[in-house]
Formats: C-alpha cells, sequence, structure tokens
C-alpha cells in the first residue's frame, strides 16, 4: 500500500524528505508524470501498440520518442506537408470554434430576444417602480425607531440564520436541487435590473446561498472513503474548492459597498496648505524613464515654496546628480541599499521636513492637479496618514499586448483599482501601493517609517498605520501614469514579489490577529493576502479532471446530473453576482487566464514565505531564474506547456473512454471531458500570453487628441490635432492634405490652459492629412513644457476606459476560447521553428 | 450698436490690421458691423481691400459740413468702413481745433449714425496719447488695448490705464497681445508677465504673428477665406468668442 502511494505519488526515492515535500505541494515535472501514464496505458496495449507501428515509435517506455513522434516528427520524411497540415488544422479549427460560437451565440440571442419580448409582455402588466423613491423609502424604514430596537435586530439575524441553515442543509433530489438552480438563477437576472447597490448586495446573498449549499453537499455527500489515493486526491479538491468559497465570500465583503470617494475641496488661503516633499526612488531605471517623471513633478500645482522634490537613487549615478542639479531638485543618496525601496524612503525621511511625503515610481508622471485633487482629505478628515490613487498605465501590459486587447478588455490591475480598493475604502482598510500616494510624515514616523520586515513595503506600513488607528483613504481618478512591465517575465517576477510579501506578511503580521485592526479591516487584509495563495488550488484544477481520465479515479462521489445540478447554482450566481460587481474591471473569465499564467511561479514563493518568512536569499534566485531565462519566452511558458499536453492526452484517453471503455458511466466522462476542454482553452490563452513576439518599446506613445499649431520656417502656421504623443515626437493630423518635405524644420505649439509652448521638431513622415514629426533637441525648459502639455495634464488619463468594451460572459468566453487556440498555434510555429533550427545545426 | 475702440500706446503693434480682421470675421458671422477709421494716416481701407487710401472720409465731410458717415464704404464682405479721408495740415489743425474744444464731438456724430441695435462699431485710433484715441474713448462701450510681446508695451501699461481712467472712467478696458510670435521665448516670457498683471483683462487668445495677414492684404482676399486652419484665424476666431461670450456681453444687452 505505502509503495503503492509512494509510487503514485512520483516519491521515486523514498529516503530523501525534500522530494516528499516537493511532490506533496507541487506538481509532479513531465518525466515522472509520462511513466505513471506509462504504468497505466500498458495494462492496454492493442491501441498503444498500434498507434506506437503508426508513429514509427522503436522504443515503446521512452517518453522522450513518443513526445517526438506525436508532436514534432511527422511519420516518414515528409515533414512538410505534414507541418502544413498540422497548422491548417489548427487554423481551421480556430475558425471552426468561431463558428461554433457564432452559431451559439446566434441560438442564445434568439433565445434572449424571445425571452425579453415575454419579459417585456409581463413586466408591462406590472406599474412602473420608482426605484430611487423606493430607495429612499426603506432607508427611512430603517431609520425609524421601531427599527434602531437591537432586540428586532437580533431577532431578524437569528431568524435569517435559521433559514440560511436550512436552505444550506436541506436534502434536494435532483429534481428539487434543479428547481432551486432555476428559482436562484430567475431571481437573480430580475434583480440584477434594478439600478443602485442594494441589488449586488441581493446578488452576493444569493451567491453564497448557492455556493454554501454547495459546499454542504460537497462536504457531506461527496467524499470518496475507501481508497485511501482515492480520498487524498478528494480532500486536496476539496480544499482547492473551500480555498476558493473563501476568497468568494471574502471578496464579497470586501466589495460589497464600493465608496468611490470624491476629492475634497482645500481652503482658500493657500499660507494654510501644507509643505509636501515628493520622493521619487529609482535604482536602476535609466534616465530616460525618470526625467519626465521628475519634470512632471515640478510642475504639480501647489505653492512653490512648499514643494520639495528630491530623487532618492540608489544606484549614486553621476549622471543622475547632474540630472538633478540641472532641474533644480534635490538628489540624496546613501551608503547602502538596506531593505531597497523602504530603505531609500525612510533614509530620505531623516534628511527632509515637509509635512507630507508624496511617492512616485520612478516611472509614474504625476499630473499637475495631483496635490491639489488628493491634499484636501487631509484638511477634512484629521486622522487621515494616506491616501492612495490608482495606478494608470499608459503602455499595454504583456496580456494586452501580446493578446492585442489594449484599452479594450480591462487590464489585470483594473480589478484592484477600479473595485477592490474602493470597496476597501468604505471599510477603512485602503492599501498603500508604494506609489502615487500622499503620507502624513507624523503617523508614518509614527509606524517606524516605511515597513523592512517585507518585500512589499507598502501594504505592510498601511497595515501597521490601520493597527494604530489611523484611516487611509482612496480617490479613484487616475492623477499619475506610468510604464507597465514590458514582458511577461518581469510581469511575473513582480507577482512574485507581491505574492512572496503578502505571503511574509500573512506570516509575520498576521491581519487576524494582533490589535487595533476592525474585523472587517482584518477581512479585506486577510483577503487581499489570502489571494495570493492561489496556485496551488489553480493547479488542482487545471489537472483535477485528469485524476479521472488518466486513472479512472473518482475524486468527487456522485453521479455526474448530481453534481451538475449542485455546482452549476452555485457557478451560475458566482458568475452573475461578479459580472455585476465588478463587470466594469475584469471581464468574466479573464480572472482564469491572468492566474494559470502566474500559477505555477507563484506556488513555491509564497509557500517558502509561509515556512521561513525571513529566507530573503529566495527572492533572487526565483527571480535569477527568470531573467536568466526570460529571453526565451517558451522557457517561461513550459509549465503551461506541460499542462496543456497533459490535457490533451487526458482529452483524448477521455473520448476513447465515452465512446469505448466506460460507456457505463458517460454523464462523468462528459463531465470531466468538458471539464479538461476549458482547462485547456484557458493554457492555449496562457501560452498565447507566454510566447510573444517581443516589441522593442522606444518611447511609448499615447494616442490623444490635442489642439496643436505647425509654424512653418517662411512664418506661416497650421493649425492640426495631435493622434499621439511621446517624449520623443508627435502625430498630427490635419484637416486637409499637406505635403511637407521630409526634414522639414518646423516649431509646434501645444496648449495647457491658457499657455502655449511651443517645441522645435522636424517632419519625419508626411503622408496625406498625416504628420509625424520629431522633437530638435530640446531644452530641459522645454522638456518640462512638454511634459506639462502632454503626461501632465489634469485631465490626461480621465475618461481612458470610456471605449472599453462591456462585459458579456460569452463573448469574453469566445474571445479566450481563440485566444487558447491561437496560443497553440503560435506553440506549434514556434516548436517546429526551433527544431528546423536545431536540425540544421546538428547538420552542420 | 456696440461701440468697441481699439486704441495702442506703442506704434506699430498691428492695430489696423486687428480691427480690420475683427471686422471681417464679424461679418462672417452676419453681425453687422461698421469699422471707423479715426486715424488721419487714414490706411484702414486698404484692409478692406481698397486699392489706394481713401479721398473721401469723415474729415473732408466734417470740412464740407456733410453729414457724419455719409462717405462710408462697403466691400464684397459686407464690412462698411468709414475712412478717414484725405487731410493736410490745415484741415487736420481745424480739425483737432474743434475736438479740442468738443471732446465729445464723436460720441454725438455716432449717436447720429442710424445702424442696427445688435450691429459692432469698430474705431480704429492712432497711437496714445492722442485727441482721436481720447475721443474713441469717450465714445466706446469697450476698450480694447493692443499690445506688442515686447518691452514697450509694457513699459507704456500704465500710461494706457491712466488715459481710460481720465478720459472715461467707467468704461471697461481690456488688453490682447498682438503679433506674439510663441517660438520666441522672450515673447512667451513677456506674454506671462502681462498675463499675471492683467489676468483676466487680458484676452486668452493672443494674437500670433503669421504671414497669412499679410499675404491675404496683398490679394485682396479675406483671411478666413485664404488660410482658414492657420493659427492667427483661430487667435481671432477665439478672440471674437471670448469678447461675445465675456467683455462684450456684460454690457446691458446691446449686442
Amino acid at each position: 500500500m505505502r509503495h503503492w502511494i509512494v509510487r503514485h505519488l512520483g516519491v521515486f526515492r523514498l529516503d530523501q524528505p525534500s522530494l516528499w515535500l516537493k511532490r506533496l505541494f507541487l506538481l509532479s515535472n513531465t518525466d515522472e508524470l509520462t511513466e505513471l501514464a506509462h504504468l497505466k496505458i500498458k495494462s492496454r496495449p492493442e491501441p498503444l501498440d498500434w498507434l506506437a507501428e503508426k508513429l514509427g515509435v522503436v522504443d515503446k517506455r521512452s517518453v522522450r520518442q513518443w513526445l517526438l513522434y506525436l508532436f514534432i516528427f511527422p511519420p516518414g520524411h515528409a515533414a512538410r506537408t505534414e507541418t502544413s497540415l498540422w497548422s491548417t488544422l489548427l487554423t481551421l479549427s480556430v475558425s471552426l470554434i468561431n463558428l461554433l460560437f457564432l452559431t451559439i451565440e446566434w441560438i442564445v440571442q434568439a433565445g434572449v430576444r424571445t425571452l425579453r419580448w415575454l419579459g417585456q409582455q409581463l413586466l408591462s402588466f406590472l406599474p412602473a417602480v420608482d426605484h430611487e423613491a423606493l430607495g429612499r423609502r426603506l432607508e427611512g424604514w430603517l431609520e425609524t425607531p421601531s427599527f434602531r430596537k437591537p432586540l428586532l435586530l437580533w431577532l431578524l439575524v437569528l431568524l435569517s440564520i435559521f433559514f440560511f441553515w436550512l436552505i444550506v442543509t436541506t436534502p434536494f433530489t435532483w429534481f428539487g436541487q434543479f428547481l432551486f438552480l432555476v428559482c436562484l438563477w430567475g431571481t437573480a437576472l430580475f434583480v440584477q435590473r434594478i439600478p443602485g447597490n442594494l441589488p449586488a448586495l441581493i446578488l452576493i446573498a444569493l451567491s453564497v446561498l448557492a455556493s454554501c449549499r454547495y459546499g454542504w453537499w460537497r462536504l457531506t455527500q461527496t467524499i470518496p472513503l475507501d481508497s485511501g489515493w482515492e480520498t487524498f486526491l478528494a480532500i486536496c479538491l476539496l480544499l482547492a474548492e473551500i480555498y476558493t468559497w473563501l476568497v468568494l465570500l471574502l471578496g464579497y465583503i470586501q466589495n460589497a459597498w464600493p465608496l468611490k470617494r470624491h476629492t475634497s475641496s482645500l481652503p482658500l488661503d493657500t499660507s494654510l496648505w501644507p509643505s509636501v516633499d515628493v520622493f521619487i526612488p529609482t535604482y536602476n531605471e535609466p534616465l530616460k524613464v525618470l526625467e519626465p517623471t521628475v519634470l512632471a513633478a515640478k510642475g504639480i500645482d501647489w505653492p512653490s515654496d512648499k514643494l520639495n522634490i528630491y530623487i532618492l537613487d540608489d544606484g549614486r549615478r553621476d549622471e543622475f546628480r547632474r540630472f538633478a542639479k540641472e532641474a533644480g531638485v534635490g538628489y540624496i543618496i546613501r551608503p547602502d541599499n538596506v531593505h531597497a525601496k523602504a530603505g531609500n524612503l525612510n533614509h530620505a525621511l531623516k534628511l527632509t521636513h515637509g509635512e507630507y511625503v508624496a511617492i512616485f515610481d520612478c516611472d509614474h508622471l504625476p499630473t499637475n492637479s495631483f496635490l491639489r485633487s488628493t491634499m484636501g482629505w487631509f484638511f477634512k478628515d484629521k486622522r487621515c496618514a494616506m491616501l492612495q490613487t490608482p495606478h494608470h498605465f499608459f503602455s499595454p501590459d504583456t496580456f494586452e499586448r501580446n493578446l492585442g486587447t489594449f484599452r479594450r478588455v480591462p487590464n489585470e490591475g483594473a480589478l484592484f483599482y477600479g473595485l477592490i480598493q474602493d470597496g476597501n475604502d468604505f471599510w477603512n482598510a485602503t492599501f498603500f501601493c508604494g506609489s502615487c500616494a500622499v503620507l502624513r510624515r507624523g503617523p508614518l514616523e509614527e509606524v517606524g517609517g516605511v515597513a523592512v520586515e517585507t518585500v512589499t513595503e507598502d501594504a505592510h506600513t498601511a497595515l501597521k498605520l490601520h493597527r494604530l488607528g489611523y484611516t487611509t483613504a482612496y480617490i479613484n481618478i487616475p492623477l499619475a501614469a506610468g510604464l507597465a512591465t514590458e514582458s511577461l517575465s518581469s510581469h511575473i517576477g513582480q507577482r512574485i514579489r507581491w505574492a512572496r510579501g503578502m505571503a511574509q506578511i500573512f506570516r509575520i503580521d498576521n491581519p487576524f490577529l494582533g490589535k487595533g485592526l476592525s474585523f472587517f479591516q482584518r477581512i479585506c487584509y486577510s483577503n487581499a493576502m489570502l489571494h495570493f495563495f492561489y496556485g496551488i488550488p489553480r493547479l488542482i484544477f487545471l489537472t483535477a479532471p485528469l485524476t479521472y481520465l488518466y486513472f479512472e479515479v473518482h475524486i468527487i462521489s456522485a453521479a455526474a446530473a448530481m453534481l451538475a445540478v449542485y455546482v452549476l447554482p452555485h457557478m451560475l450566481q458566482a458568475n452573475l453576482a461578479n459580472a455585476h460587481i465588478q463587470g466594469a474591471h475584469r471581464h468574466s473569465f479573464w480572472a482564469e487566464v491572468y492566474e494559470s499564467v502566474l500559477a505555477w511561479y507563484i506556488i513555491l514563493p509564497t509557500a517558502l514565505a509561509i515556512f521561513n518568512p525571513k529566507a530573503g536569499k529566495f527572492n533572487v534566485t526565483a527571480k535569477g531564474g527568470l531573467i536568466e531565462h526570460s529571453f526565451f519566452d517558451w522557457t517561461i511558458s513550459k509549465p503551461y506547456i506541460v499542462l496543456a499536453a497533459l490535457n490533451i492526452v487526458g482529452l483524448t484517453i477521455g473520448l476513447v473512454r465515452f465512446f469505448f471503455w466506460n460507456t457505463f458511466e458517460m454523464g462523468t466522462v462528459l463531465l470531466n471531458l468538458t471539464w479538461t476542454a476549458y482547462n485547456l482553452l484557458i493554457l492555449g490563452a496562457a501560452i498565447g500570453v507566454a510566447t510573444e513576439a517581443r516589441q522593442v518599446r522606444v518611447s511609448h506613445r499615447v494616442s490623444t487628441n490635442l489642439l496643436a499649431a505647425l509654424h512653418f520656417m517662411d512664418g506661416s502656421t497650421r493649425m492640426c490635432r495631435t493622434e499621439d504623443y511621446s517624449m520623443t515626437g508627435l502625430g498630427l493630423l490635419l484637416d486637409r492634405e499637406f505635403e511637407l518635405p521630409v526634414k522639414e524644420r518646423v516649431w509646434i505649439s501645444l496648449w495647457y490652459g491658457e499657455v502655449e509652448c511651443t517645441f522645435p521638431a522636424r517632419v519625419i513622415a508626411s503622408h496625406g492629412n498625416k504628420l509625424g514629426v520629431q522633437f530638435d533637441n530640446l531644452s530641459i525648459e522645454q522638456e518640462a513644457n512638454l511634459v506639462q502639455c502632454t503626461f501632465a495634464r489634469a485631465d490626461a488619463w480621465r475618461n481612458w476606459s470610456n471605449e472599453q468594451d462591456v462585459d458579456r460572459p460569452l463573448q469574453s468566453f469566445k474571445e479566450i476560447a481563440i485566444f487558447g487556440f491561437k496560443g497553440y498555434r503560435s506553440l506549434w510555429r514556434n516548436l517546429v521553428k526551433g527544431l528546423t533550427r536545431q536540425r540544421q545545426l546538428v547538420r552542420s | 450698436m456696440f461701440k468697441i475702440a481699439i486704441v495702442s500706446a506703442a506704434g506699430g503693434v498691428g492695430r489696423s490690421t486687428l480691427t480690420a480682421s475683427l471686422a471681417i470675421l464679424l461679418a462672417q458671422r452676419e453681425i453687422a458691423v461698421l469699422a471707423l477709421d479715426f486715424d488721419p494716416q487714414n490706411l484702414l481701407s486698404t484692409l478692406f481691400g481698397s486699392g489706394e487710401a481713401s479721398l473721401g472720409g469723415l474729415l473732408p465731410d466734417f470740412l464740407t459740413k456733410k453729414e457724419f458717415g455719409k462717405s462710408a464704404l462697403v466691400n464684397s464682405n459686407g464690412v462698411a468702413c468709414l475712412p478717414f479721408g484725405r487731410a493736410n495740415e490745415t484741415s487736420l489743425v481745424t480739425f483737432e481745433q474743434h475736438l479740442r474744444a468738443e471732446p465729445e464731438w464723436l460720441s454725438k456724430c455716432i449717436a447720429q449714425i442710424d445702424y442696427p441695435s445688435e450691429a459692432f462699431l469698430l474705431i480704429d485710433t492712432s497711437r496714445l496719447p492722442s485727441l482721436y484715441a481720447r475721443q474713441a474713448i469717450v465714445a466706446a462701450d469697450l476698450v480694447l488695448a493692443v499690445l506688442a510681446p515686447d518691452a514697450r508695451s509694457l513699459a507704456l501699461l500704465p500710461a494706457v490705464e491712466a488715459t481710460l481712467s481720465r478720459c472715461a472712467p467707467g468704461s471697461q478696458l481690456i488688453y490682447v497681445v498682438n503679433g506674439l510670435d510663441s517660438t520666441r521665448t522672450l515673447q512667451n516670457d513677456l506674454l506671462a508677465r502681462f498675463r499675471s498683471t492683467l489676468q483676466m483683462r487680458l484676452s486668452p487668445y493672443p494674437v500670433h504673428r503669421d504671414e497669412a495677414i499679410p499675404r491675404a492684404v496683398a490679394n485682396r482676399t479675406n483671411l478666413q477665406s485664404l488660410s482658414p486652419d492657420s493659427l492667427v484665424a483661430h487667435d481671432l476666431n477665439g478672440l471674437l468668442n471670448w469678447l461675445l461670450a465675456g467683455p462684450a456681453s456684460s454690457l446691458d444687452g446691446k449686442v
């Protein structure tokens, strides 16, 4: 028995504890897993032999040969035609999928139209409801003294708990459960049409009900207890589900009532305004990145005697010192780089004296209204210690660039800055995010400066402030903007740091323990930290159906139909509630893609941070490994490729099971097949992100329509508008066609407010009514003016997401499915390309 | 009738050009406009397309005791212009003596003109300090002082203010910068000085120096049809919009 488990776990050397740990908490790697597959499949030799013969696999025990002949070497020598056949097949399947979805969409839309018509007929019988008046009346009731009695409240709470318990625990037949599904779904569809925030709460309640009911059923009825092997896997899956259930619940509490704070006005008398130090920490970023940030910070609209800007250079570069002098800003260095950014900030805190500290990462350009829009809250709330604004990115991140979704689909950060921080703000639990924020110096010094114990110093600092009873605030207006991470490897590196830091805080300063926090602050912090443990659960979900497809292990002991009617309301309600709450900030199914890309990479850092939070060295190795190989994109995507390969094999076996081997439980096979197919799509999208065609970014251009004027050398002028801008040039749009010789010298006028600024430039492209110009040796004043006219305009980032598509779950799923197929196609192409190159190398 | 006197303390800042440009723009917006040349140089009519300086005008009319405004001309854009008329030294002396004796002469004469109440009257004057400019200031509802973005205009700023407070303390005085070359740092700096000194009284639309204007005059065509997307056309439109929305609208609904 022991040997059996050991072998199935993939622990081949029993005396090696690290291998045990690794196998228990990580998935086995390719070789070992395929050995398992080999063992299992060997018992059914006929199809395998046939396949081996067809493919030309000589040594059937060699995994490598199988892989090579299955996926890479086409049989015989007809490599070329075979390859094109494969790609045609893949291309064909993309179009097929498209067609399939179009058909489904059409059918669903037709259904929706009919239902809507029916609904309208039905609604026309009902009197029109004045939702606002109703809301006011409801609130009025709650204010009446009879409702204010604590006894009544407790009675209501007890009653709700009783009914909740009743609904969650009453067993139904499958038909009863089906009716439950229909009722809940119908109610949700009706409720979500009501405006306001109350329906969000109702949807949350419905979702919690469905999820708890599912959870109860899973816990009490579906754990197989007969064999050790099955029970173990079942409990793994169950734990993963409990984790997601917990995060779902905590998320609901966190986002129940987004605060959506407005700006608060400042006193008219500017002599009352406090002094502010602006810190711009930098370590290894090039001057080209820092320069615009400093110039933008200089342009912040604030009394000049009360605004001090400091470059905190941990790189100690002369070039930066010269620039600081030229720009007229402070320059602070320190002898060592202890505690990285946090240490850098703390060092500067000791040398400066402003009442407030604003912090900008060196690539975050503040708009000129930054302080005017934020400082008001410090006057209004004397206990406010920190005010955070969103991190806005004007360049596409890895996902957006590789999948082509820039400004169309909300990016990964949109959910956090669009909703979660607003949700946190309601519970007075806004996190500090390290940049684009203002802190009050007193409280910051009281907690000993920026926290240095963890690698996410920002969140930890906010936690310390909250523990002392200070408040924090969030304004969801982008008042600064920067560049997104450029490559998948740096994206993953950054997320590893966050995950690791959050796990560290969870371990050494757990928000559920310790003094000073309110219950809901604890919830918000815990959710933020627990969120980063999604690595293992995500991997479990990506591989769970394989246990059945490979080994016929029933990790959920229930009939497929029963499972479907229980899991469906749980998923449907969660989707409906989340689409209602976060639809504008995260489209359906995208969380799966974002998480799947990172899942593999954050497991080890989070696990290690939990076991040994002080293991500082680890970060270097984890990141080092990534950085070393990051230039070969498909190295990073290896985990997804392995997972995808496993799932493809599983899918194939599953099809065989469906048609030949397991015809007695087709429902179960079908369920697992669907699950696997879904996983494959998500993995495909992840591969699509990873197999990026790398781009060299010179200077990112922001497309915006601004007024501009051209001054020609003969004294004539012409008004135009900008198509895009960057620190190096402009794209201009003229009213009429206009040809200009390339290299022609011109001057360009741009405005901020009433102030006109002119810049010398040269024409680099002229076509029709479009003109491209490049700035010609701008002086530092001119660069500062340029920043003021472009990146630092107060309204520069407003309405950024107006062009975004609305969240339509089916559309969103279709898009991800297509990305999935494209991912496989590009993976195939890259494989073939790499192989040809290697073959040529061998020959020569 | 809404009356605007265009004045300046420094010479060569482009009073006449600005007067003509604004008049043409008003006419194009189908607002009745009369441009009155109250400058002995008698050049305004040439900016409206007249080949040479007009012989007839308000001075000859005055000398021959004709009715005021009889010699007004209308160009193809629908701008009416009353030239000063050819003058010689003796006639000027007589005229100036009369003006000195009767500071409200122009005001009275304008009152006699039968013109629609929503019409605009733009009075071009000679450089301050001058009798002509004083008469115009007294007659006007609004005084538009033209500044060049140079040190001269900055130095003469108090003189304009003093003249106005002496002649017509009640009238509104606003400023506009004309002939700005925004590629010159010094001019931009001076503009910033004007802006901080005058604040709301300075038009937010400085009028740029632009080849389009002399080119339009030379071609005897108007700016808006010759180069509608030039910067100066944009400036003039902005200036006029600002006038119509702000200073010109605040005056008891005469517009």
